[in-house]
């Protein structure tokens, strides 16, 4: 007679599925909360020029279309080079590029808040003035003549 | 000094108005650092104006007298840049 049976024949019990759900759940709120809303990644550097008295406060934001120029960041620098870029959205783009970019930006809003578009340039503090104004000439073709320069009152620290 | 040129303005009547214009130019070398330095120096030359005269006619700060007013002044001190096309001595 021996003390220990051979469990041999029985088949194993079925795995409890009750505690399946927390485990879902866990794991949707675990995204929940890592995630964050994309507002366009900058891939460019970008350090706005310091020391800037007169700032005005934007007072629409939804009215505001942002164009972002830098160098592009070290990991993109491969695909971009080194040279200031021009960002649009999330995308480098060429300077051919702002003309749509302008349109679609339009287009997304009310025809009403059309003539209130302001473009604003946010400009790395050591990019050179050549292709600021060669975006200048790009606005002034479609007509998007009011523009923002962004800079920050902070005392230059940098 | 630039030209004068006698205008009605609300609040101030018959007003010797400058026809002053700013004309700036810049290289394509010039870093846009420095030329938001200037276009600052620029913008806070004109707020000073305005914010000196709105202290005079109405005793009050410019961002305090009402929007009337401070139309009146901007006429008296229309802000002017006009930027020429940019120098290219540096190269791009």
């Amino acid at each position: 007679m021996s003390k220990f049976k051979k469990d041999g024949g029985k088949p194993t019990p079925k795995i409890s599925t009750s505690s399946l759900p927390d485990v879902v759940f866990m794991i949707l709120f675990f995204f929940m909360v890592i995630t964050h809303f994309r507002t366009s990644d900058l891939m460019i550097k970008l350090k706005v020029p310091t020391g800037i008295s007169e700032v005005k406060k934007l007072e629409k934001k939804s009215l505001v279309s942002y164009i972002f120029v830098g160098e592009p960041l070290p990991q993109y620098q491969k695909l971009f080079g080194t040279e200031p870029r021009i960002q649009l959205n999330d995308a480098i783009a060429k300077l051919s590029d702002i003309q749509s970019f302008i349109e679609k930006e339009r287009a997304a809003r009310p025809e009403s808040d059309v003539p209130f578009l302001t473009t604003s340039l946010k400009v790395d503090k050591d990019t050179k003035m050549g292709i600021i104004t060669d975006i200048k000439q790009e606005l002034r073709k479609c007509n998007a003549l009011k523009i923002m320069y962004t800079g920050s009152n902070a005392k230059g620290l940098n | 000094m630039p030209e004068k040129e006698m205008k009605e303005i609300p609040y101030f009547g018959q007003y010797p108005v400058s026809k002053q214009v700013i004309s700036l130019q810049n290289d394509r070398g010039t870093k846009y650092e420095m030329y938001l330095k200037v276009q600052n120096e620029l913008v806070a030359a004109y707020n000073e104006l305005r914010q000196e005269l709105a202290k005079k006619k109405f005793g009050k700060d410019y961002n305090k007298i009402t929007k009337e007013q401070r139309d009146a002044i901007n006429e008296i001190y229309p802000q002017r840049i006009s930027e020429a096309e940019p120098k290219n001595i540096g190269g791009k």
